[in-house]
């Protein structure tokens, strides 16, 4: 009984993060979330992110699919694919000239919906692959990174963002130092952590 | 490891390297173009390089001056040798469009002193639910505007006026206050319609001096 109700659990959160970015066809609360830097960035982009992750895990749980899982794999060898992806998206949306771009030309906001939840997909099976050297190496530069760009949008003496605040862009700052320090403290425990090497060729391990 | 797996394992890692760096070059590729050649990394930056190769051309809206008559500024094709300073306001705001208006009193000046043909300085509106013609007319008598010299407008609907915004890279945004936050300060308008140069408000002496400059080449021009 108890482990029906995990499972009932488990699986309502997996639908709640694989739906949330509908909830962004919705105009008004695309709208609120989008108009302040911090919802943007650190909201949206996450959610994003977890839908792709969350219906890839979902994706390599149908046997049907494990196949055509098995194939991609081969196009991704030892995650370095899924690390290359991971951080060019990353760095992208943290461009002040992007952000703004994706609130003012329709192409370009498809182009980040598109690629944050690609990536979200991508890494859910990457990472398994991924051996701790290639991990800590993603993780790090993903928290530098983001601890860069949160100290510039601190100190910019101006707005970087025309669509944006000062105030909202200096908290956001803060808000990427701090996520960057999670990032690096996360990425180092899964990397030191007991079950840290991964299947050199094809994740075999089970889901 | 059998030999159709290690077969299949350097395949993959082949596969896999061009892969990424085919994603690393349209990655540079993209951000070459974005960033103007890696020299500009804001919103604001491209604006300038976009001003720099004459690409910013303000679309022409119904306007509508203090006395509520349709204005037609740029585009017109009588307007060829004229030059536009033009600021973006809202009659509601309490800081920035006053110091706006104040740079715009100074130049004002500048030209009575020194008149010079063709120059004209503009104040749009873009709190077009606000500003009516009344209103306008208020702000334009507190801020001493010469309406021979200085022109007040604002576009006749909202559409029109984010328009005539995005047509040249300004973005208006609630300040959170019951105000606007917008990008840009004085911008110089040919009579095309064509963004020319893009000032900062204590850069209001170099505005007026390639305004008279634009003026004077478009009127040689078209002689």
């Amino acid at each position: 009984m108890t482990g029906l109700t995990l499972n009932s659990s488990r699986v309502a959160k997996s639908v709640l993060f694989a739906t949330l970015p509908l909830a962004l066809l919705w105009p008004e609360l695309r709208q609120v979330v989008e108009a302040r830097m911090l919802l943007h960035m650190l909201l949206e982009f996450p959610a994003l992110f977890a839908s792709g992750w969350v219906m890839q895990r979902w994706f390599l749980r149908q046997p049907a699919m494990r196949r055509w899982a098995h194939c991609v794999s081969l196009l991704d060898w030892r995650g370095w694919c899924g690390a290359t992806l991971a951080s060019i998206v990353a760095v992208a949306w943290m461009l002040p000239a992007l952000l703004d771009l994706a609130l003012l030309i329709p192409v370009v906001s498809a182009a980040k919906y598109l690629s944050w939840w690609i990536t979200g997909w991508v890494l859910a099976g990457s990472l398994r692959r991924m051996d701790p050297e290639v991990l800590l190496f993603l993780v790090g530069n993903l928290a530098w990174m983001m601890c860069s760009a949160g100290m510039l949008y601190v100190d910019a003496p101006d707005r970087l963002c025309v669509n944006y605040l000062q105030g909202d862009q200096q908290q956001t700052g803060w808000a990427l130092v701090l996520v960057a320090i999670a990032l690096a403290a996360a990425g180092l425990r899964r990397a030191m952590g007991p079950s840290a090497r991964a299947d050199p060729v094809i994740d075999s391990r089970p889901l | 490891m059998s030999a159709a797996r290690r077969y299949r394992d350097a395949l993959s890692r082949r596969v896999s390297a061009v892969l990424c760096l085919a994603m690393l070059a349209a990655f540079s590729w993209g951000l070459r173009h974005i960033t103007a050649g890696f020299e500009v990394w804001t919103f604001e930056g491209r604006r300038q390089v976009a001003v720099r190769s004459g690409a910013l051309q303000a679309t022409v809206v119904p306007l509508r001056d203090v006395s509520n008559r349709a204005l037609t500024l740029w585009g017109d094709s009588g307007a060829g040798s004229a030059a536009y300073l033009v600021d973006f306001v809202y009659t509601r705001c309490p800081g920035v469009c006053r110091t706006l208006g104040s740079e715009f009193q100074q130049m004002q000046r500048e030209l009575a002193s020194d008149p010079a043909t063709g120059v004209h300085l503009v104040s749009i509106s873009f709190d077009v639910e606000h500003d009516d013609a009344v209103q306008l007319a208020q702000f334009a008598a507190q801020l001493h505007a010469d309406p021979t010299t200085w022109i007040f407008a604002v576009p006749a609907t909202p559409s029109d006026a984010q328009s005539l915004l995005r047509s040249l890279g300004v973005v208006a945004i609630p300040d959170g206050q019951s105000g606007f936050v917008h990008n840009g300060a004085i911008h110089l308008l040919d009579g095309r319609g064509r963004l020319r140069g893009l000032f900062e408000v204590e850069q209001w002496p170099q505005a007026l001096a390639a305004a008279r400059q634009l003026a004077t080449l478009a009127r040689v021009v078209s002689r």
